[in-house]
């Protein structure tokens, strides 16, 4: 799992390419919120291939780090499929995710 | 990391350590993942560990000597890519057949504590019958963030309990969800459920199964299925084949969503459990685990090595021995503590009831186990109280004062009384009233009896009234299969085949007269899904097989039959609104006993055989502590007959709330007076539902 930092001004950009499974997850959860600094922060999931089980548990982890931290944060973009299994598993109820990252913009603005 | 977690031996590239020997099954460890099993008959024991689907293993590991304690093996693997693999074990031991004894080392077995499994991960998906191991262990993630949720702790008197058939229930296109016939789809049902008013989702068998045991071409070109699941392949593993996401493996994540959702709509979840038999059938059948674990413990077997077979299904689970007795708790403490299911409702659970030999017992270990364990303690406990062996227990089944019963009476009498049979107004009267000849208050409580007109066992409500003979061709055994008590009436015209308007309404009629008497009687009432929309299986009583339109609900009919919805919503309604019908009423009203049952003339009830009317009054308090009245007026007779009903209080009159012989109208849009110096007319097969009412508007 690749995770770089796309932008880092009023707002920050955080995107992640690769496939977030066992082998990945421990890894971009603690990157991930290594990079949470306080500022509005939209997770950028439109190269993320597959979320498995412990993925989805990588992302509510961060998800509750940021809330915790009382950051706004969001997640977006991500393809269809991921999108369906957040929905079939019902973590779409605990993940704020929206369509594309210009959505995110605004929701966080 | 902690010294009992650190590795101290090497086998091949694996490093491992003796595990956690009182943690069965897998579970993920830092850095690795235990494993236990145990075989009181094994002579040694190999983890066999696979990619997943894939047919060669990729790895064997023996368990050391040194890795045992009595007869379990434990042994932690590190560095284990956990989500892609699938494991089983190999045991070594003898192979006596007339002792019971059928190790087989050539044979990779399932974890019987594999909390998911994979074979079956998208139902109906063809397997690979050259795979030599099938059903396939996982290793799942135990932790879940449940946001606060916990079992509900309502009282069991609140319970309405609707039985369902998790693939059914949305698998036709007409469901209109998204994850047609998984629990996620079930989850997008859950406003129409909390709409109905429904406090219980009762699901057929969850556990994984499979959906091709005993699959047969149906000879159209179809097949025919195990669709029901009363066959357990896994007894902790939920079907991968229910979930959206079981290709994902994501199955147990789903269905905790699922529950977690529907305990914040205040619908409890009880699961229908199967541990009479298992799915390795008799000596046919295939080695799934228990064959190759300890065959002579698991199994009641006869003193020729053959298995009895009081479940119907080839085998019998050995219920009282001590260690399928924990195997049993283990399962349902683990539904209980990780998926925070309500209850369970056993099937054929006489067989629960038997010792070894296969005799009943007086007072069996694992059904006094099951009423006194801890975390058990407010879980419901439903019993099917008979097996196939013959051995009928209703009223008698061992309940320590904690278990209730389907109680298969309630569901014969209010049949035959409704379709016009003489002899039944004093049975029924006593079914309404809460079976106290069948279960005495004082030993069995409140809830002993769930009350059912039908269930997913025999003809669905509308089909009690559209045939009079059942229509099973459809399964493939000439019609032989299913029970031929059904006690139905089709109203003057078998099925639906040019169909006469007046017999239809006929039919919606006495559809709303069960539903009214089964909401307005004492005990737990239990709904099948689709009643309350005028579902229909064409006269098929046991479609058990039928993964298809038989079985699927036709949501249109929701639209067609408003009518019969709309009253299924009311009189669910007005059993929550009037606490004396759950037992639940904080006293009765000055000079009124809380029950009483009356005929045409009040307190003068006639249980004569050709009277057809009852009426039954109910009196209690209501939830501001007031007196509250509910009367039900049943007439089963085929001509009208007038009523007097009780007198009230001064202050306090009679209203009707519904009257199944108004058609469309049966349900009142605003409760109507009645004038208490009149006799109220009840129609020919007519249900009345009155309510008292304060005279001042107060």
């Amino acid at each position: 799992m690749t995770i770089k930092v796309e932008r880092d001004d009023d707002i920050k950009i955080i995107s992640l390419d690769g496939q977030l499974d066992v082998a990945s997850s421990d890894n971009t959860r603690d990157g991930v919120i290594s990079l949470l600094d306080g500022k509005p922060t939209i997770i950028s999931l439109a190269k993320v291939s597959y979320v498995s089980s412990s993925g989805l548990r990588a992302l509510l982890m961060i998800a509750k780090t940021a809330k915790s931290k009382k950051i706004n944060m969001v997640y977006a973009a991500a393809i269809d499929e991921v999108i369906d299994v957040f929905e079939m598993t019902g973590f779409i109820k605990m993940l704020r995710c929206v369509k594309t990252v210009e959505d995110a913009e605004k929701a966080l603005s | 990391m902690r010294i009992d977690l650190h590795p101290t031996d090497t086998c091949g590239n694996f490093k491992i350590r003796p595990g956690l020997f009182l943690s069965n099954g897998a579970q993920i460890v830092p850095g690795g993942v235990n494993f236990t099993i145990y075989s009181s008959g094994a002579k040694s024991c190999e983890l066999v560990l696979f990619y997943s689907h894939e047919k060669e293993p990729f790895a064997v590991i023996p368990f050391p000597e040194a890795y045992r304690i009595g007869s379990v093996f434990s042994m932690i693997v590190f560095d284990l890519d956990y989500e892609n693999i699938e494991y089983g074990f190999r045991i070594d031991g003898e192979y006596n057949f007339k002792h019971g004894e059928t190790f087989d080392k050539s044979k990779t077995l399932l974890d019987p504590y594999a909390k998911i499994i994979s074979g079956r991960d998208v139902w109906g998906e063809e397997p690979d019958w050259t795979n030599k191991f099938q059903y396939r262990s996982k290793i799942a993630l135990d932790d879940f963030d449940w946001e606060g949720d916990m079992p509900l702790k309502t009282p069991h008197n609140e319970l309405i309990i609707y039985e369902a058939h998790v693939r059914g229930f949305t698998k036709d296109e007409s469901s209109g969800v998204k994850f047609k016939g998984t629990f996620a789809g079930l989850r997008e049902k859950i406003p129409y459920l909390k709409d109905l008013g429904i406090t219980a989702l009762e699901l057929l068998p969850i556990f994984e199964f499979d959906e091709f045991e005993g699959s047969r071409d149906d000879g159209k070109g179809g097949k025919l299925m195990n669709y029901w699941g009363y066959s357990t392949v896994g007894f902790f593993a939920p079907k991968a084949g229910y979930a959206a996401s079981g290709r994902f493996s994501m199955q147990s994540d789903e269905f905790k969503n699922l529950v977690k959702e529907l305990h914040q709509n205040g619908i409890k979840v009880i699961l229908d459990v199967v541990f009479n038999h298992t799915a390795e059938g008799n000596e046919n059948g295939p080695y799934i685990s228990f064959k190759g674990l300890d065959n002579n413990m698991y199994y009641i077997l006869t003193p020729e090595g053959y298995y009895y077979n009081f479940s119907g299904c080839g085998n019998t689970l050995n219920c009282n021995n001590p260690i399928v007795r924990n195997l049993i708790l283990d399962c349902l403490r683990y539904w209980v503590g990780m998926y925070h299911v309500d209850g369970f409702r056993f099937d054929l659970a006489a067989i629960l009831g038997r010792d070894p030999s296969g005799a009943p017992m007086a007072n069996p270990p694992l059904l006094e186990s099951l009423a006194f364990d801890p975390i058990l303690k407010n879980a419901v406990l439903i019993a099917e109280a008979w097996d196939a062996g013959g051995l009928y227990q209703v009223g008698n089944f061992p309940a320590y004062g904690r278990w209730a019963e389907w109680n298969g009476k309630y569901r014969d009498d209010v049949r035959r009384f409704l379709k016009g049979e003489s002899g039944l107004a004093g049975a029924v009267a006593s079914r309404i009233t809460g079976s106290e000849d069948i279960y005495d208050r004082y030993w069995r409580g409140d809830c002993a009896s769930v009350n059912f007109i039908t269930c997913h066992d025999g003809f669905t409500l509308y089909d009690l009234f559209a045939y009079n003979d059942k229509h099973n061709e459809a399964n493939g055994w000439g019609g032989s299969d299913g029970g031929n008590d059904n006690h139905s009436w089709n109203c003057g015209w078998e099925g639906d085949i040019d169909l006469p308007a007046d017999i239809n309404s006929l039919r919606h009629k006495m559809i709303k007269n069960a539903a009214a008497i089964l909401l307005m009687s004492l005990g737990i009432p239990m709904i099948l899904s689709g009643d309350e929309f005028g579902n229909t299986q064409y006269g098929n009583n046991n479609p058990y097989c039928q993964d298809n339109k038989i079985s699927w609900l036709d949501w249109n009919d929701l639209q067609k039959n408003q009518d019969l919805f709309k009253f299924f919503k009311k009189v669910i309604a007005l059993r929550k609104n009037h606490p004396v019908l759950m037992r639940m009423s904080q006293g009765t009203p000055f000079g009124y006993p809380m029950i009483s049952v009356h005929g045409t003339n009040a307190w003068q009830f006639d249980s004569s055989p050709e009277n057809r009317v009852i009426g039954v009054m109910f009196a209690g308090k209501n939830s501001s502590g007031t007196d509250d009245f509910i009367y039900l007026g049943v007439n089963a007779h085929w001509e009208s007959h007038g009523v007097w009903l009780p007198a009230l209080p001064q202050n306090l009159s009679w209203q009707v709330e519904v009257n199944s012989d108004l058609g469309e109208n049966a349900v009142y849009e605003k409760p109507t007076a009645i004038n208490s110096a009149e006799q109220f007319i009840i129609g020919a097969r007519s249900v009345i539902i009155c309510t008292s009412t304060n005279l001042n508007g107060v």
